[in-house]
């Protein structure tokens, strides 16, 4: 009960979060770099015995509510949809299953800094890289786009690390 | 059959996932392709709209000073025009007494509530809608240039196509020399501070810091609205025409206030539009 409502919080806080701080926030010309885009972190710390089904549940409907605040319906949510499914992926290219206990939720103090910085870094560069080639989408520019996502999932990720010290409690 | 629904068992994540991947596909390229449908999903909505208007709210408390001295200066302007030609001042709307400018275009003081400027199709919200009588396809303009055009109208909330997206297009004039050129806004190489000129033949004299301006042919904006000065001036041999790169006046970033502009023989402009 107590962990659902933490959910419910984690959900709406990460879209009041992601639409009206940093979508607001503004670095002047270089701003299109500082802008990236957190909600995946929903999906991505859920515990591992929630199922795909669930998961995929959890991204439409996140990704759509963010879509419909940021004007852009259905580029958030197909990237999400495809971060949900292929997140066993990601996690399993990094560490072996024994590692990581089923019932805990993936932040940075129970999985390590390491594992971390290695399994949202490539889960959200994969996830800006896609998002901005399916906006633009085309090839042209690649490597301005490219960069644009490393960036992004760098400042991403710092932000993040700040949001779990904030936010979540070491018992 | 037994085994049809074996395989969907075992595949139902994968499917799932699928259908679920194909109906957000779907919604993506059909609010792409089409002008007027998913008026509900967009962020003009009552839900979204008012959640930006109390953060803009709060945020406008911060840039109060600033919004101040833009309304300063443009209280000076507006001044002397006051003492340069007949205006009747209305209630809500500045009415132009003068033989160009006659009760052609009205203008309606609006507030800009959200400004999205560092993406790809960037986008803003005005707080007010078709209540109070804005329709799609009208303009706005800044205190220093033209901002935008109407894409989206909901009751009481507009979103607004702005300059800097690359799905805008407008004819300008060159101030100087009178040529014409259509704006580009391309997101790979221009920020929300500038926008290109291209289509201007090689022949024209243009220098830098010359000003670009709106040509009112289409009816959207009065003809003489500053829209950037010019930046840099590249000669493309190809096409024997200049691509020309501006700076927009207005500051996507702090664009606070604005004003609609709503023509009055629109319909009948229309009709010329259409004959060619």
């Amino acid at each position: 009960m107590i962990f659902e409502l933490k959910n419910i919080l984690w959900f709406f806080g990460l879209i009041i979060i992601q639409i009206f701080f940093i979508d607001a926030l503004d670095f002047g010309t270089y701003s299109s770099f500082f802008s990236p885009i957190i909600i995946s972190f929903f999906i991505l710390k859920m515990k591992l015995d929630t199922t795909i089904l669930r998961l995929l549940v959890y991204a439409f409907v996140l990704g759509f509510i963010t879509d419909i605040f940021r004007n852009t319906l259905g580029l958030n949510t197909s990237i999400l949809l495809l971060v949900a499914f292929l997140k066993p992926t990601f996690l399993f290219s990094i560490s072996s299953k024994e590692d990581i206990e089923k019932d805990v939720e993936l932040t940075i103090f129970t999985i390590g800094i390491k594992r971390f910085l290695l399994f949202f870094g490539i889960s959200i560069f994969i996830y800006h890289l896609l998002f901005f080639l399916l906006e633009q989408f085309s090839f042209y520019n690649f490597s301005a786009l490219f960069l644009r996502a490393l960036i992004n999932t760098i400042s991403g990720l710092i932000f993040l690390v700040f949001l779990q010290y904030v936010l979540i409690f070491k018992r | 059959m037994k085994n049809i629904i074996f395989l969907i068992q075992k595949y139902r994540n994968f499917l799932f996932f699928l259908s679920l991947e194909f109906i957000s596909l779907f919604l993506l390229f059909s609010s792409r392709n089409s002008y007027h449908h998913y008026n509900y999903l967009t962020s003009s909505n009552s839900i979204s709209a008012s959640l930006y208007s109390a953060q803009n709210n709060m945020n406008s408390y911060f840039l109060l000073k600033e919004t101040n001295d833009i309304l300063m200066k443009e209280n000076a302007d507006l001044k002397n025009q006051v003492y340069n030609k007949d205006i009747i001042v209305g209630r809500k709307y500045l009415k132009f007494e003068d033989t160009i400018y006659k009760k052609n275009f009205l203008f309606k003081e609006v507030k800009v509530i959200n400004s999205k400027f560092k993406y790809y199709e960037n986008y803003l919200i005005i707080n007010s809608g078709s209540n109070s009588g804005i329709k799609e396809k009208m303009g706005l303009i800044g205190s220093k240039g033209i901002l935008g055009v109407v894409k989206n109208v909901s009751k009481n909330f507009s979103t607004i196509r702005p300059l800097i997206n690359p799905n805008f297009g407008l004819k300008v004039l060159h101030k100087k020399t009178n040529s014409w050129g259509d704006l580009f806004w391309i997101p790979e190489e221009n920020n929300f501070r500038n926008i290109f000129v291209k289509n201007i033949p090689i022949y024209t004299d243009v220098s830098e810091k010359d000003y670009f301006i709106t040509s009112g042919a289409e009816g959207i904006f009065p003809s003489g609205i500053t829209i950037g000065k010019v930046l840099t001036i590249k000669k493309n041999i190809e096409d024997q025409t200049l691509d020309i790169k501006l700076e927009i006046e207005e500051d996507f970033s702090n664009s606070k206030i604005g004003f609609i502009v709503m023509n009055n023989i629109k319909e009948e402009l229309n009709q010329h539009l259409q004959i060619k």
